[in-house]
C-alpha cells in the first residue's frame, strides 16, 4: 500500500519540530476556530433560552414568524452542534494532531479558509432555518444551500488534518490520534449518506427516519464522541503530567466504540419493523463496554491525583467533561431499555440528555482545552482569574439546571402520558415548572460563556494589536497587553 | 480556581512571528521537542471487562431471538412474531377461507376444483377478469350472469350456455367470500373482495334484474369503468 | 510501526457494517412498499395527498410544528373481545353456551345479549381465553367471533386505533415523526376535530379553544384588513378579547388554509396486515350514534 510506505518514511526521517514553532503554525487557524465556536455557543445559548421561554410563555415574541418556536429551536440546536461543538472539537483536534505528530500544522492557510467557509455555511444554514427552509430532519435541518458548502469546508479542514497526521515526525501513535483519525473519516461518510438519502434522492416514508436515526447516532456517539474523547485522552494525562493508565484498555475501548456505537438510532415504538428497534437497543447496551473501558482508564490515570483538579483549571474542566461523558453514556443505555424508554420516549428526557451531552461533555471539555491552548497560542496570559471561576461555576450550575429538571420532568411527563386517565392538558401543565428551571440554567450558561467569549476576544485583540500595530492600542488595553504579550 | 503557574510561564513568551525566534531565552531554555506529550502505559485489560463483554454479547443474542420478530419486515411493536401477525389476520375475517367450500358447491362443477375451466366454462386461474385490481367487473358476472363469447388469457371461448345469475340466491358475504377465494387461489394473488364492494355494485346496478334475463356480455362488461 | 492504515481500514469496516445493517437492509426490506387495499371500501391506502394538503405539509414543516407534535401512535399490546354477531334461531343451545362462556350471567342478561346482537359477550381477554370462550359459542346458526382490540395509552387517549406502521407514511416527504410531545399526537387529528373553523381559530389563538394550552399563536398566518364592499365569508368569528375593531376583519392567508387542509387530511387509520384491526362495521363501539354505544362497557366485565 503506497500510503503506508509514504507515511512510514515521513514519520521517521526528520527531527521533531520545536513546540513553539508548532504552536505558531496553529495560532491563526486554531484560535480562529475556537473563538468562532465560542461565539456560536453564545448565539446557540441565546436562541436556546428564547426557545425555552417560548415553551412556558407561549406569547413571548410570538408576533415574529422568524422567531417562532419551531424555527428558533432548531436554529439553536444547529448553532450548538455545527457552529460550536463540531468546530471547537475540530480546532482542538488540529492542535492535538500537530502536537502529537511533533510537526507544524500543514497547509496552514487551508484550515483558515475551511474555517471561514464553515462559519459562513453555518450562518447561512441558521438563516435558512429561521426563514422556514428547515429540511425537517433531526440535526440536519440546514437547507441544501448551506449543507453543501458546510460539507466542502469540512473537507478542507479534514485534508489539512490528514496531511498533518501523515507528515508527522513522531511515528508511535497515541490514543487521541486513533480517535481523531476515525472521526475524520466518519463525518464525510455519514453526512454525505444522510444528505443523499434524505435530501437529494430521498428514500420513501419511514426509511427517512431510519437513515436520520443512524446519522444522529453516528454524529453524537461516534463523531462528536471520538473528537471529544481525543481531547480528554490528551489533556487529562497532559495536565496531570503522567502517562495514561493503559494502552490496551484504550485500544479495547476504541474498537468496541467503533463497532457498537455506530449501530442504532431507532427506538422501540417507532413505526419501523420491530427488529430495528431491538437491534438498536442491543448495540446501545453493548456500548457499556467502551464506556467502562474509557471510564476505568481515566479513573486509573487520575488515581491519587484528584486534588490536581482544584489547582489546574484545564484539568478541572476536562475531568468534569469526562464525567459528563460517562454519565450521559450510562443514562443513555438505561433509557433505551424498553421498560424505561416507553416512559421517556417523546418527553423532555431526550432534550435533557442532549443538553448533558452538549453542555456537559462537549462544552466542558472544549473549555478545558481552550484554557490550555489559547494562552499558549496567543502567547498571552489570560486577562483575569475571576472570569475563569465565574465561568466554571456558572457552567456547573447551568448544566445541572438544563439537565436534571428536564430528565426528571421527562419522567413525570412520561408517567402522565402513559396514564390515559390524565387529561392531556394536565400533562402539558405539569412540565412547565421543569421548563422554567431549564430556562434559568440556560441563562446561567449564556452569561458564563458570554464572559468567556469576552475574555477570549480581549486576549486575541491584545495579541493581535500588540504584534502588528501597538500604536493603535487604546489606553485601557495598553498596560495589560504589554504585561502579557510584551517582551520579557 | 487559579491559573496554573506553569501555564503562565509558558505563555510569557515573545509574540509575533518575527519576535526573536530561537534566540529568546524561553525557547532556548527548552530544548526543541522536550515538552513531553502524553504516552500510554501497558497495563492489561482487566479480565472482568472481557467476561462482561462476552456476557453482554450473549445477552444480545438472546434478546434478538426474543424481541426481533425474526427480522421480519411485517412484525411491528408490540407483536412478537410473523406467525402471530398472520394468526391475527386470519382469525375473524379470512374471506378466501370461507369462500373455498362455497366455491366447491356453487362453481366447481363448471370451472373445475382447480379453476382450470373446461368445456362448460373458461379458466379462472390466471384469468385477467378475476385478478383485475378493481373487482367491479368481476362482481357483476355472478350477480347477473354472463353470456356470449369471451376472451380470457388471449384465447377466445364460446360456450353452449352462459353463466347463471346468482345475485338473488347468494348474499354479499357469500359472493365476497367466493370471489376472494378465486382471486387468491391457484397462483392468483389479487386483494380480497369485501362484502361492501359487492353491495356497492348491487346498488350501482339496481336497475338490472338478477333473474337471468339481463345477463352481461363481455363487450358490455368491458365498458364498465375501472378505478385507475 | 505505523498503525495509521490499520486504524483507517478498521474504522472503514466498522462504519460500512453499520451502514449496511442500518441503512441498506431496511431499504431492501421496506423500500419498495406500494399502496395497498385497505379500509371498508378497499380503497388504495395511503391515499395520495391533495395539492392543498401538500402545501399545508410544507407550512407544517416550515413552522416546525413537529418540534412539539408527534405523528407516531404507539401500541403496547392487544386484547380480544368475543362478540355475538347474530343469535340465530337455536336459542336454547346458545343460552347454555353463553352461560358456559361467561359463568354468572343471569337469564335476563343472557336474553338481553341474544336480543341485542351484535353484542360483546366478553371483553379484554387474551387470545387463548377468547378462543376457549368462542368454542362455547359455536352453536349452529348463531355467529360469534373474536375481535382484536389494540391497547396502549395512545390508543386509549383516542390518538389512533392501532400503532403506526411504515405503510402509513408512504407519501410523507419529508417525514416528520418527531420526538417530542409538548402537544398532542396529530396522527388522527382530522378524526378528532373535523371543523376547519375550529382549527383556524385555534391557530389564531390556541388558548381560546384549549384552556391552559402552551401553544403559541400563529397570527402571522392571518391577515387583518379593512372590510371591503362585502365582508369576507372566510373571516374568523372572533369574540371576546380577540375581537377586532369595527370595520376590520381577520382572514386566514393561503398558508393557514393549506395548513388546516393538511391537518384535516390526517385521519386514515385502517387495519393493515401488519397492524390488524377488526373490520369497521363489526366494531360495536365504533359508531357513536348507536343507542347501545355505551352499553358494552357497562354490561360486560373487563375480566382483567
Amino acid at each position: 500500500m503506497p500510503a503506508e510506505t509514504g507515511s512510514s518514511t515521513a514519520c521517521s526521517a526528520s527531527p521533531p519540530v520545536p513546540v513553539n514553532e508548532i504552536d505558531r503554525s496553529c495560532r491563526t487557524p486554531v484560535v480562529f476556530l475556537l473563538a468562532c465556536s465560542q461565539a456560536w455557543l453564545v448565539i446557540g445559548l441565546l436562541f436556546g433560552v428564547i426557545s425555552s421561554i417560548k415553551l412556558h410563555g407561549p406569547g413571548f415574541l410570538s408576533g415574529s414568524e422568524w422567531l417562532a418556536y419551531g424555527r428558533i429551536y432548531p436554529a439553536a440546536q444547529n448553532a450548538l452542534a455545527y457552529g460550536f461543538a463540531a468546530q471547537a472539537l475540530l480546532g482542538v483536534g488540529l492542535w492535538i494532531l500537530a502536537r502529537l505528530g511533533r510537526v507544524t500544522l500543514q497547509g496552514a492557510g487551508i484550515p483558515i479558509v475551511g474555517g471561514i467557509f464553515w462559519n459562513l455555511s453555518v450562518a447561512l444554514g441558521l438563516l435558512g432555518i429561521l426563514a422556514g427552509h428547515n429540511t425537517a430532519y433531526d440535526w440536519l435541518e440546514m437547507p441544501r444551500y448551506a449543507s453543501g458548502p458546510l460539507f466542502f469546508s469540512y473537507l478542507l479542514i479534514a485534508i489539512c488534518a490528514i496531511m498533518t497526521f501523515k507528515l508527522r515526525r513522531e511515528c508511535a501513535l497515541y490514543v487521541s490520534q486513533w480517535y481523531l483519525l476515525a472521526a475524520l473519516l466518519w463525518f464525510p461518510w455519514i453526512y454525505s449518506t444522510a444528505q443523499l438519502l434524505l435530501i437529494i434522492f430521498p428514500v420513501r416514508g419511514v426509511l427517512q427516519a431510519v437513515v436520520n436515526g443512524w446519522f444522529v447516532q453516528n454524529l453524537f456517539d461516534i463523531w462528536l464522541g471520538s473528537l471529544g474523547l481525543a481531547a480528554i485522552f490528551y489533556f487529562l494525562p497532559k495536565t496531570l503530567d503522567r502517562p495514561l493508565h493503559s494502552r490496551y484498555l484504550a485500544l479495547f475501548g476504541f474498537w468496541a466504540l467503533l463497532f457498537f456505537g455506530s449501530w442504532g438510532g431507532m427506538y422501540a415504538g417507532a413505526p419501523v419493523p420491530k427488529w430495528l428497534g431491538s437491534l438498536s437497543i442491543v448495540f446501545k447496551v453493548m456500548t457499556l463496554i467502551p464506556l467502562l473501558a474509557v471510564g476505568l482508564n481515566l479513573y486509573r490515570t487520575m488515581a491519587g491525583k484528584w486534588s490536581a483538579v482544584k489547582t489546574d483549571a484545564a484539568l478541572g474542566f476536562v475531568a468534569l467533561g469526562a464525567l459528563c461523558y460517562l454519565l450521559v453514556g450510562v443514562v443513555g443505555i438505561l433509557s433505551v431499555l424498553r421498560t424505561v424508554s416507553e416512559r421517556t420516549l417523546f418527553t423532555l428526557f431526550t432534550p435533557g440528555m442532549t443538553n448533558l451531552y452538549l453542555f456537559g461533555f462537549v462544552a466542558l471539555t472544549v473549555a478545558g482545552a481552550m484554557y490550555y491552548i489559547v494562552p499558549r497560542l496567543l502567547e498571552a496570559e489570560w486577562p483575569s482569574g475571576g472570569t475563569q471561576t465565574f465561568h466554571f461555576w456558572t457552567s456547573v450550575a447551568g448544566i445541572a439546571l438544563v439537565t436534571l429538571p428536564l430528565l426528571f420532568g421527562g419522567l413525570t411527563q412520561g408517567a402522565k402520558l402513559n396514564d390515559p386517565q390524565a387529561p392531556f392538558i394536565s400533562v402539558v401543565r405539569s412540565i412547565i415548572p421543569f421548563l422554567g428551571l431549564s430556562t434559568l440554567g440556560g441563562t446561567l450558561l449564556l452569561i458564563g460563556n458570554a464572559a468567556l467569549l469576552g475574555r477570549i476576544s480581549k486576549a486575541m485583540l491584545a495579541t493581535c494589536c500588540g504584534s502588528c500595530c501597538p500604536g493603535l492600542l487604546s489606553a485601557s488595553q495598553k498596560p495589560r497587553a504589554l504585561a502579557s504579550g510584551g517582551k520579557v | 480556581m487559579k491559573p496554573d503557574p506553569k501555564k503562565s510561564s509558558n505563555a510569557a513568551r515573545p509574540n509575533g512571528p518575527g519576535a526573536g525566534k530561537g534566540s529568546s531565552p524561553n525557547v532556548s531554555a527548552k530544548s526543541p521537542a522536550n515538552e513531553a506529550e502524553p504516552t500510554a502505559g501497558l497495563a492489561h485489560t482487566p479480565i472482568w471487562l472481557i467476561i462482561l463483554f462476552a456476557a453482554l454479547f450473549y445477552w444480545g443474542q438472546l434478546y434478538l431471538d426474543n424481541h426481533a420478530g425474526g427480522f421480519d419486515p411485517q412484525v411491528y411493536e408490540p407483536y412478537e412474531s410473523a406467525k402471530l401477525v398472520k394468526a391475527l389476520n386470519t382469525g375473524a375475517d379470512d374471506l378466501a377461507a370461507k369462500g373455498e367450500p362455497l366455491y366447491g358447491m356453487v362453481c366447481a362443477a363448471c370451472h373445475q376444483p382447480n379453476g382450470s375451466g373446461g368445456a362448460l366454462a373458461p379458466p379462472l386461474a390466471g384469468s385477467e377478469w378475476v385478478t383485475a385490481a378493481d373487482p367491479s367487473r368481476l362482481i357483476r358476472i355472478p350477480l347477473h350472469g354472463l353470456s356470449g363469447p369471451i376472451q380470457v388469457k388471449g384465447q377466445d371461448y364460446t360456450f353452449p350456455s352462459g353463466m347463471t345469475a346468482m345475485g338473488e340466491v347468494l348474499s354479499d358475504d357469500s359472493l365476497a367470500a367466493i370471489l376472494s377465494y378465486i382471486r387468491q387461489s391457484w397462483g392468483n394473488s389479487a386483494p380480497q373482495v369485501t362484502p361492501a364492494q359487492v353491495a356497492k355494485v348491487r346498488q350501482d346496478t339496481a336497475n338490472r334484474p338478477m333473474n337471468g334475463t339481463a345477463t352481461w356480455t363481455a363487450d358490455e362488461l368491458l365498458k364498465v369503468p375501472l378505478a385507475q | 510501526m505505523n498503525q495509521g492504515p490499520l486504524i483507517f481500514l478498521g474504522a472503514l469496516l466498522a462504519l460500512a457494517a453499520s451502514w449496511c445493517g442500518m441503512v441498506v437492509v431496511p431499504n431492501v426490506q421496506i423500500g419498495r412498499q406500494q399502496q395497498v387495499a385497505a379500509g371498508p371500501s378497499n380503497s388504495r391506502y395511503p391515499a395520495i395527498p391533495s395539492g392543498e394538503a401538500q402545501r399545508g405539509r410544507d407550512v407544517y414543516r416550515a413552522q416546525g410544528c413537529f418540534y412539539c407534535h408527534t405523528t407516531n401512535v404507539r401500541q403496547s399490546g392487544a386484547k380480544f373481545d368475543v362478540v355475538l354477531a347474530s343469535a340465530g334461531t337455536n336459542k336454547a343451545a346458545l343460552a347454555s353456551g353463553l352461560r358456559a362462556a361467561r359463568p354468572g350471567l343471569t337469564p335476563a342478561e343472557v336474553s338481553q345479549i341474544m336480543e341485542q346482537a351484535p353484542k360483546p359477550v366478553l371483553q379484554g381477554l387474551t387470545r387463548a381465553e377468547a378462543e376457549t370462550a368462542l368454542k362455547h359459542l359455536t352453536v349452529p346458526d348463531a355467529k360469534a367471533e373474536i375481535i382484536l382490540v389494540p391497547t396502549g395509552p395512545d390508543i386509549e387517549r383516542g390518538w389512533g386505533r392501532r400503532m403506526s406502521v411504515a405503510q402509513d407514511y408512504l407519501f410523507d416527504q419529508p417525514l416528520m415523526l418527531s420526538k417530542q410531545r409538548i402537544g398532542p399526537d396529530l396522527t388522527t387529528i382530522a378524526a378528532r376535530q373535523r371543523d376547519p373553523s375550529w382549527h383556524l381559530l385555534h391557530l389564531y389563538n390556541p388558548q381560546s379553544k384549549v384552556n391552559g394550552s402552551t401553544m403559541p399563536p400563529y397570527r402571522f398566518l392571518f391577515e387583518k384588513r379593512k372590510i371591503g364592499r362585502h365582508p369576507s365569508p372566510d373571516a374568523l368569528q372572533l369574540t371576546g378579547e380577540d375581537a377586532v375593531e369595527p370595520g376590520y376583519e381577520v382572514v386566514p392567508t393561503e398558508r393557514a388554509r393549506a395548513l388546516v387542509a393538511y391537518l384535516l387530511s390526517m385521519d386514515a387509520q385502517f387495519g393493515l396486515f401488519e397492524a390488524p384491526l377488526p373490520v369497521e362495521p363489526k366494531r360495536p363501539d365504533a359508531t357513536t350514534n348507536q343507542p347501545s354505544a355505551t352499553a358494552p362497557t357497562n354490561a360486560a366485565p373487563t375480566n382483567r
